[in-house]
């Protein structure tokens, strides 16, 4: 451990890689935490299995609960820590903290959760919505799926990856945004913060590549 | 998201601060509740809030349709930052005054 870390991390060893430890349940800073360790992974400890670690070299990972990504400010963190492990994305922070903003909201809400936006276009619909949103934070067969974020630096630029453990969906095709209490603009924020968005897994991993702003 | 709610008659003045995300789904109907029943004017006063992202804005066109449905008007008030920049871009402006 890093002199000065804080006492709420601590770092292990997953096969042949350390990885530092956290409890997402409790910790109040996950920017503190992200900043403290000086590993490759993240790994929150209340989350439930499949953990991905880093597969390529300096590949930057964190793992976490659905009930932590949603308690706290994983965006801002992550955006804040992938700029300093990969200083070409500096240029691009408030974009990446959009664009990842947008995409950990798609994976707790409609990926792990399985909420339908759609569900909540009326006031009497959204009450319905936030009520079982709740139920399902706080219900271990939920709360505890994952939600990998990481970021690799490829030949075309930075790309950051944010993948669910839900039942996976169809991406829809382009659109321009649109007032709606359906929610349904996640996407369409994304698309205008990076140079390219892809689908993978069944539509559970998404991949944003960001300008690399090295030439 | 942090929220006060203060009641005039059937006029409200309200503050919304900190972040407006997805994380404050199940807590928004109580905000609507607490700003918006009953109201004929509502100000909500938007200069300490940070960020708000897609859901938020979509949280937001509730305060608008209840607003209509109800006869009511609501103003925003000292929104800048991120907040306007995201506002403008979703054409709020077209739903509400801003001041």
């Amino acid at each position: 451990m890093p002199m000065g870390a804080p006492a709420d991390i601590e770092v292990a060893w997953r096969g042949h890689l350390r990885v530092t430890v956290f409890d997402g349940g409790t910790v109040p800073d996950l920017g503190r935490i992200l900043a403290a360790g000086d590993t490759a992974a993240y790994v929150d400890s209340a989350c439930a299995g499949q953990d991905r670690l880093p597969a390529d070299a300096g590949e930057f990972v964190l793992v976490l609960s659905t009930a932590a990504a949603a308690r706290l400010d994983v965006a801002d963190a992550f955006a804040a820590a992938a700029g300093e492990r990969f200083p070409e994305l500096r240029d691009d922070q408030l974009r990446v903290h959009e664009a990842l903003q947008e995409a950990v909201a798609n994976a707790v809400m409609h990926g792990n959760l399985a909420l339908d936006g759609s569900l909540r276009a009326t006031l009497s619909d959204l009450r319905s919505y936030a009520a079982e949103m709740e139920r399902r934070l706080h219900d271990p067969a939920y709360a505890e799926r994952a939600v990998t974020i990481s970021a690799l630096r490829r030949k075309q630029g930075i790309a950051v990856r944010v993948e669910d453990s839900g039942n996976g969906f169809t991406p829809p095709p382009p659109h321009a945004f649109r007032l709606s209490a359906g929610g349904g603009n996640g996407l369409a924020i994304i698309r205008s913060c990076c140079r390219r968005v892809t689908f993978s897994r069944g539509g559970r991993r998404i991949t944003m590549l960001f300008r690399d702003s090295v030439a | 998201m942090q929220y006060t709610t203060k009641r005039d008659g059937s006029g409200v003045e309200a503050t919304i601060s900190g972040r407006l995300t997805f994380t404050d789904a199940p807590h928004f109907p109580q905000f609507l509740d607490q700003a918006m029943k009953d109201a004929s004017t509502c100000a909500i006063d938007l200069g300490d809030l940070q960020a708000i992202d897609s859901t938020g804005m979509s949280l937001f066109i509730h305060v608008y349709d209840l607003a209509r449905n109800n006869g009511a008007t609501v103003v925003l008030r000292n929104v800048h930052g991120q907040v306007r920049d995201s506002l403008r871009r979703a054409s709020f402006d077209e739903l509400f005054s801003f001041e």
